[in-house]
This record gives C-alpha cells, structure tokens and sequence, in this order.
C-alpha cells in the first residue's frame, strides 16, 4: 500500500498522548479521607475487567487516531511506479507547413532516433502545437502508446503556433520528479513559427529543449492558393482567385473542376512574379454554373501540395433569402417621430448583402427561408395571421416587436405566451445573455452597444415559454426566443418606434436589427467578409443535431458525425451540415494563409535562449505525486474506508471510555 | 439640603411617616448556602434558617382554655357561665358553650451524631455534616424556643456523650445552645446502641429530632426504631451526606483513608463508582424504609443544598396530617 500525501502520517506521533495519559493515569498519586469506606469493598474482578476495559480504550483511540492520519495521507493500493530517470514530451508541429517535400518524414526519422527504444522508467508524452496545446498522448510509463501514436501521425493542416505548446510542456516535465527532462520539438525552424515569441523568457529551469538540425533549405518552387471566391457579377458567375507566390518568378497553371469532377470546366495558365500574388477573375459558363454547388481551385503541384487546392461554395442558394418587414404603426400624426426606423437600417446602408434586401410582407403565401419583422398589430390579423403561421410552420422566422395590440396578444396567447405590460416607466434592458448565439458577436464588438436600452413602455414575457435573452428591470423576460418547436421567433417586449424611446436612433439600433436577421437566417456572424479557416470555430444553423460530413479535400474519406452548436474543422475541403429542420449547408474551409510561407527564421537561433541556465532541484520521488497515483488512488479510495473504520472505533471508543468513567 | 416635603392632613403621620421620609424596606435575599456557610458561629446561622423557616405552631388533640376555636357544644349544668357564648345565644336563643385548642407544650429532643464520620466535608467552603447538622437544629431549637416548648440535646456516638432533658426553662435553653455550639467528639457510630440507651433515661413521650449520616447496620438501627415506636415517641431523622458522598464523582485512582476507622484502600474510584452508588443508595433506602414503616419521618439532606424547603414542606406535612411539629 502506497500514500499519496506521507506528511500526514507524521500525525501518527499523536499517538503518544492517549499512551501518556494512560501512563499517568495509572499511578496513584493521593490520599482521600473518605468516611463511608464501608461502600468501597475493593472486587478484584471489576478491577481486573476495568483495567482490561482500559487497555481496550487505549488501543481503540490508538487506532482511531492512526486510521484519521492514515486517510488524510489518502492510501492507495497498487505497486509504486518506478523512479523517473528521463521525462520526454515531443511537442508536435501540426502545420501544414511541413508537408513541403519530405520534412515531416525527416523530423519523423530524427523523433525516433532521440527517442531511442522504449526505457523502464522513463515517461514519453506527445502534444499537438495547434491550434491550441492538446495532449495527443499524456505523458506515461508505457512509452508503446505514444510511440504507436507516433508511427500513425500524419501532417496537419493548421498553422503554427510555437509558443504555448513549448511552455506547456516545460510546465508539466517542471513538475515531475525525473532527472533528465526534456523537449523534442518536433517542428521546421519556419519564420512564422517563430513570430511573436518572448525569447527573453526562458522555460523553467531544468527543462532542455532539442531542436531538431537546419532542415532543407527554401525551396524553389511554392505558390499558394490564398483567396477563393465564387461571385455572381449581373446574370453571370465569376471564380476570383488570388495566388501568392513565395519563390522566384515561375509559370503555373490553375484549374477549376466542378465539385468533384475530373476534367476541369477551366484551365487557365499563369505567370507569377516572385514574391508577388497575382488575382485571376474567371467566368464561369452559365449552363454549367446550374449543376454545381461549389468549385474546386487547383494550381499544378510544387513543394507544398497543401496549399495548390481551394474550394468555394456557389452563391445561389443564399440568393433566395427575404427580409418581409410589415407595416409600421399607425403614426400620430408627429412627422418628427413617425419615421420608420425598422426598414431605413436594412435597406439605407451599403452594407448590407445582396441577398438580405428587405421587401414588404406580400400579399400572398410568404416563402420561405425568410424572416419577417413584425411590429404592427394588423400582421396577426385575419389573411395576415393565416399567412404567419403558415410561414412559420414553413421554418420561417420572425423577429416580432410588441405594441401592445389585442391581435398581437391574442396570437402570443394561443401560443401561452401572453406578455404582461410593466407597470413603470422608464424600462430598462439588461442582464443579457452574452454567450447567446444572437448576443455573442455583439458583446464581442463592444459591449457598450447593448447597454443604455430604456423605453416608455414595455412587456414582459411569460418565462414559461421563453429562452431569455434579456431581462427587464424587476428581472422579468424583455427579449426572448419563443420555443414553438418550428421556425425561430424572437420577441421584443419593446417597441422600435421613437415615441416609446430614444433606442431608434442609438448606434445599437441598427448592428442589432442586422444581427437579428442573421441570426433568424442561419448565417455565420460575418460570413459576408471572412472566409472560413482550419481551426477556427463554425457555428451551425441548428440547435438540434445533425450530420456533419466532408464532400471533399483531405477529410472526404471519413465517416459523418453527429453534432450540433459549433463544429472546428481541422482540414481544408467542402463540408455539408443537414439537420431535420433546417436547409442543408455547405461550407467551405480553407487554410491560414500565412502559413504557405515556407521561409525559414533567417536571424540566428533566438530559442535556444529559451532553455534555462539554472539547475533546479529535482523533486523527491517519495514526496511527488504524480497524475497516475492520483488516478490509483480514486479507483480504490481507501481513505473513506479509513474515516469510517476511524468512526466506528471512535464510537467503540466512547461507550467503553463512559463505562470506565462511571 | 432641602426639607422633605410637607406631610398631608389626609395621612396619618404614623402609618406613613416612613413611606414619607423614602423609606422602603429592603428586598427580602433568597438564602444560599454559601451565605449560611460564611456565617462563622452556629448561633447566627442556626438564627438565620430559622428566620427563613419561620415558625409553626402546633394544635394539642385536647381542647381547653385557649383563644383558638374548636367547637361549640350545649350548655350542660355545672358548666362555667364565663364559656357560654352570649353572642350565639342572642341569635338563636340557645346556651352553647364554645370549646377552643388547648395549647400544650411540646417536649422536643434534638439528636446530634457526634461520630468522627460527622467531620467531613469533601471541599474547601462547603459545612462538614456535622457544622451542617448543629446548624439544623439550632434553628430547630430557636423554632421551640419561641413556642415556648421543652427542648433538651443528646450527644450521640458510640454511646451517649451528653444528655440534657427537654425543658422549656430560659437556662436550660441556654444549656442545650451551647452544647451545640460546642459539641464534643465521639469516638465510632453506634447509633442503636446510644439510641438504647438514651430510651432508657428520657421519661415521657419526646420528639426526636435525630441528625446523623447513618453509618449504622440497618439491621441493628432497626431493633432502636421498633422500640423508638413501642414507646410511642415520635422521630424526625435528618439523614445527612456530603455531596461526594452521593456522587463519589472521584476520577484519579487514590489510597481512600476512613475516617472513622483508620483503614485504608487503594482504588480506582472511576472502576468502583458504579458498585459504590448502589450500595449507599441500597443502603439510604433501606434507612427510609425502615423508619418509615414505623410511621417516623426521613429527611434526607445534602450538605450543599440549604434544608430549608425540606424542612418547611415536612414540617406542613406534619401539620396536614395533625401531629405536633417543632
């Protein structure tokens, strides 16, 4: 049996003290007078029995007390792993740039060979640099694991981050006991790996780093796909591309195939300046744009493949998409304050795309997918009515603002969800629910636009059948998601019109209201202007799960999983999400582009400096606890045995301590 | 200094004069044995649990010349005219003559143990029984003396060590306080014996008043109380212990030295307490039982606590059921 924590069992020298008292105890050290002598005729068998009654106690508070020092040293069974001579962790490069010619099967080779055949005692770790510090294998005694896991590892496709993956592992051998502790930086000397590092901090004292020796130099030929689009520009679609070239000036040529075809639709050679990126706009003929959901962008191979291919959805399917704002309120009469704020801020700004231009709620039956903005009383009404309702068990989404209408109540009451009007004025919004999907992107902006929400009047909403998303005053529900089990509603227990507040005419006003119809649409917080990348976080339309499976690139061979929320790509290609009640969605995932640049750190060797001159001292082994102990002894936690063998002798204890007291 | 306001014509100078002047009379103090202990001399606290008992008279079975009425019953020739009540006769035209409690005197024997038992006390600043006992009947004395009955003081030991019969004489009272005032030693307890033998010199019927702690064989105390009865006296016994006594709380294994006898036993009092309480409560019951079942009363006291709501509750006791009480 081992103990994880052999300080405590110091407290086994309380032991002493029921001895010493027991001592004592038994030496007779005075004289009493006592006058009714005649009741105290000695019986030696009571004296023989207390003093066996004695003996008993001390033993029990003997126990009690070695078991208490015993369970807070926490034992476990379980042999104790052997003493730590030598503490490796391979801290693993999974950029993209090391797939140029054969550096991942040169560095592969040198791991090996300073790894050495696996050692009795010695631990071995693998960690992934990117795009975050995760453990690929913790470090263990049995070194077969990482190895295996080793031989299996292939290239990844992110983009270096050296830094905390080094100061990661540095932390972790810091802290175990082994004599030798060190790093094998699986990783090229690339100069964007290197960028940004605090070289003036060393690791922790005792952790060496091996680097790995100057790999092959630049190479001659490396051109990159670094920009992808698939516009349509008036009745035509056009491929924009950018190439970036790294090398010296060189012909390439670029080819488009669509979706997963073989020939190409376009083949187009190109002439690259060094060190200069060049922009192609290629037509697309129209007869064929209607058979493909997306393109495939290759360029012809050079030293890294990796970054020769790019993808890109086509734009058609997001054509299709309507904002139906209904009428505004009946005004009265003001023409200072019967603007209508709602339908200036998605219609006067350049900014907004092209396929989220508003139009009114027509006449007909609404299609879908769409949202609609609804803020005045005669949409819940009648043909009106009819067509909501249609709409939304159509997936369509809304967005509704609450006037106080009898239709608008009425139509919120069939559903339980009646508000109820605050009997105070001015309201005011807060306690946001900032890690919502519709509130994250905003309070990353600048939370200083969801604050300062006052208005005349307002509604609270039933908590029953609303998720909040903010709260009133007295922390009742002022903006909510309506669970309908169909489309999307978001209620406002606000108006947007100017007499109820000064709301319309904040800088909030307008980046909400865009948010909102992004968020009822399903679209990414900026998927107008910022490409999705390897390792960067894809929100999904749908809250339910669904299936997430690769169409094409690197990932195309594995399986679909099931998922929902947010999904993190780790290679470039095509994607595809479908859910039961959402549309199905492709996304297509590129890669950093920075990271093409092969160019390797050219101003000496600044890491080096990372490795600490100072010696520390070793931890002892008998007084470390290392993450396996820890693992042992929760498997079997003796202690809570030994707390409660220590109270049933604490008891025992104490019946028998008051029977020798009587 | 100002001048006390002036004194009312509505008010009798002299059921007020004191309220007038402020005076108010002080709160009556709860008496604690710690009080009656720091009280040096018997006398003053003998007088003190008497004040705070207050005293009892007591009726005699036989009616006579006395101002406490008893009864009426018809005139009946040769009866003093002085005793007709002339009241009644103008009511109701009859002779009755009215019958009052003739008041008697009460021959009371107080019995103090003596035995070197008596000495102990189990602590700094508490009474030893003995100082516990002398102050009981003290002011059991002081209770008699103002009823005006007979009072007289046994010494009790091994044998009788002083004897003074009952008298209600100023100097024999006088006699009988300072024999408790100072007691003289006695060498053992034999209580049946020197009860024997003072049967033999005291004349008539007496109350006893006995206080001792009782260390005599039950069996033997038994043959004095049945002839305590046959003789048609009356006993109050004031069993007295010493709280360690009752509790034998002792925790430290000790050699525990009699005082009585001289010999010595070592123990640990934790390992015998159990078997002590029985037996001393074995023996208490047994005392109680027997005197009871001679028809006397069994008060047993603690040496800590003041007597004087057992004194008081026993002597209404006596009282409810008719007897005579000091």
């Amino acid at each position: 049996m081992n103990v994880l924590s052999p300080l405590f069992l110091l407290g086994l020298f309380a032991l002493a003290g029921p001895v010493v008292l027991h001592m004592l105890r038994r030496r007779v050290v005075r004289t009493v007078p006592f006058p009714a002598l005649r009741f105290l005729a000695a019986n030696r068998a009571d004296q023989r029995k207390n003093n066996l009654r004695r003996r008993v106690v001390l033993a029990l508070r003997c126990l009690a007390l070695a078991l208490l020092a015993l369970a807070f040293a926490r034992p476990f069974l379980g042999t104790p792993p052997a003493p730590t001579t030598r503490a490796t962790v391979i801290v693993i490069d999974n950029s993209f740039s090391l797939q140029t010619d054969t550096r991942w099967q040169d560095l592969l080779s040198w791991t090996r060979a300073e790894v050495g055949s696996p050692v009795n005692g010695n631990t071995l770790g693998l960690l992934l640099m990117n795009p975050r510090p995760t453990w690929l294998v913790a470090p263990t005694h049995e070194m077969a694991a990482p190895l295996a896991a080793l031989e299996t590892l292939t290239a990844g496709w992110e983009s270096t981050r050296a830094e905390p993956a080094l100061r990661l592992a540095a932390d972790v051998l810091s802290a175990t006991p082994a004599s030798e502790r060190r790093i094998l930086f699986l990783g090229d000397h690339q100069a964007i790996g290197w960028t940004g590092v605090n070289f003036s901090k060393p690791l922790p004292p005792g952790v060496t780093v091996v680097f790995p020796p100057s790999l092959s130099v630049t190479p001659k030929r490396q051109a990159a796909l670094t920009g992808l689009t698939l516009v349509r520009e008036g009745d035509s679609m056009v491929v924009s591309l950018t190439v970036r070239n790294f090398t010296a000036a060189h012909s390439r040529t670029v080819s488009v195939f669509a979706e997963n075809t073989p020939a190409p639709i376009i083949t187009q050679s190109l002439n690259l300046p060094a060190n200069e990126s060049v922009t192609l706009k290629l037509p697309v003929n129209t007869a064929i744009r209607s058979v493909f959901a997306w393109i495939r962008v290759t360029l012809d191979a050079d030293a890294l493949p990796a970054d020769d291919t790019a993808w890109a959805i086509a734009p058609a399917t997001q054509g299709e998409r309507r904002i139906f704002i209904d009428r505004p309120p009946a005004s009265s009469g003001n023409a200072n304050t019967s603007a209508d704020y709602v339908t200036t801020a998605y219609t006067a700004l350049a900014n907004v795309p092209p396929f989220l231009r508003p139009a009114a709620t027509p006449g007909i039956v609404w299609p879908t997918p769409a949202v609609a903005i609804l803020r005045n009383d005669a949409s819940f009404t009648g043909e009106a009515r009819a067509r909501l309702d249609a709409f939304l068990a159509a997936s369509g989404t809304a967005l509704i603002f609450l006037d106080g209408g009898p239709a608008q109540l009425a139509w919120l009451s069939a559903r339980r969800a009646a508000p109820i009007a605050l009997a105070w004025n001015p309201a005011r919004i807060r306690d946001w629910t900032l890690y919502h999907p519709l509130l994250a992107p905003l309070a990353e902006h600048n939370l200083r636009s969801l604050v300062g929400w006052e208005f005349n009047q307002g509604w609270s909403l039933p908590a029953e059948a609303f998720e909040p998303l903010a709260l009133w005053d007295d922390g009742s529900i002022g903006l909510g998601e309506l669970r309908t089990g169909t489309g999307r509603v978001l209620v406002a227990g606000f108006s947007p019109d100017r007499r109820e507040g000064e709301w319309p005419v904040q800088p909030a006003f307008v980046p909400f209201l865009h948010r909102c119809a992004s968020y009822l649409l399903g679209l990414a917080a900026s998927a107008a202007d910022s490409p999705l990348r390897v390792g960067t976080p894809i929100e999904l339309p749908s809250t339910t799960i669904g299936t997430w499976r690769a169409l094409a690139g690197p990932a195309a061979d594995s399986p679909p999983i099931p998922l929902s929320g947010n999904v993190t790509p780790t290679a470039p290609g095509v994607y595809e999400f479908t859910a039961a009640n959402s549309p199905r969605r492709l996304y297509a995932v590129g890669l950093a582009p920075e990271e093409s640049d092969p160019a390797l750190w050219r101003e000496g060797t600044p890491w080096l400096s990372l490795i600490s001159p100072e010696k520390n001292k070793v931890p002892s082994p008998e007084t470390h606890v290392t993450a396996s102990q820890i693992d042992t002894e929760k498997q079997s936690p003796l202690w809570w045995w030994a707390f409660a063998a220590m109270a049933l002798f604490t008891l025992a204890e104490l019946g028998l301590a008051n029977r020798t007291a009587r | 200094m100002p001048l006390p306001p002036p004194l009312p014509d509505a008010i009798s100078p002299h059921s007020n004069l004191m309220r007038w002047l402020g005076y108010r009379p002080p709160p009556l103090r709860p008496l604690d044995m710690g009080e009656l202990a720091a009280r040096s001399s018997l006398p003053l606290r003998a007088r003190r649990l008497a004040d705070a008992l207050g005293s009892g008279g007591h009726r005699s079975r036989r009616k006579g010349a006395s101002i406490e009425f008893a009864d009426y019953r018809d005139y009946q020739m040769g009866d003093d005219l002085r005793r007709v009540d002339w009241r009644l006769f103008a009511r109701t035209d009859r002779l009755h003559i009215r019958e009052t409690h003739e008041e008697t005197p009460l021959r009371i024997v107080l019995l103090l143990d003596v035995s070197p038992s008596m000495a102990y006390a189990s602590r700094p600043g508490l009474l030893s029984k003995l100082d516990y006992a002398r102050m009981v009947l003290g002011a059991v004395s002081l209770i008699a003396r103002r009823q005006r009955d007979a009072v007289g003081v046994a010494l009790l030991s091994d044998e009788v060590v002083k004897w003074l019969p009952p008298s209600s004489a100023p100097l024999r009272r006088q006699a009988v306080w300072s024999l408790l005032d100072t007691p003289v030693a006695g060498a053992g307890t034999a209580l049946s014996a020197s009860l024997d033998q003072l049967l033999n010199l005291v004349p008539r019927r007496c109350l006893f008043v006995l206080a001792s702690d009782f260390y005599e064989e039950s069996t033997r105390l038994a043959s004095a109380v049945r002839r305590l009865r046959y003789e048609r006296h009356d006993l109050l016994a004031l069993h007295i212990a010493d709280p360690a006594e009752v509790d034998f709380n002792f925790q430290d294994p000790s050699v525990f030295f009699d005082i009585e006898t001289g010999a010595q036993l070592a123990l640990d009092p934790s390992a015998a307490a159990r078997e002590y309480r029985a037996k001393f409560n074995a023996h208490r019951t047994a005392v109680h039982d027997d005197l009871k079942a001679h028809g006397f009363d069994h008060l047993f006291m603690h040496t800590d606590t003041i007597p004087v709501d057992a004194l008081r509750a026993h002597l209404a006791a006596r009282a409810n059921r008719g007897l005579k009480s000091p």
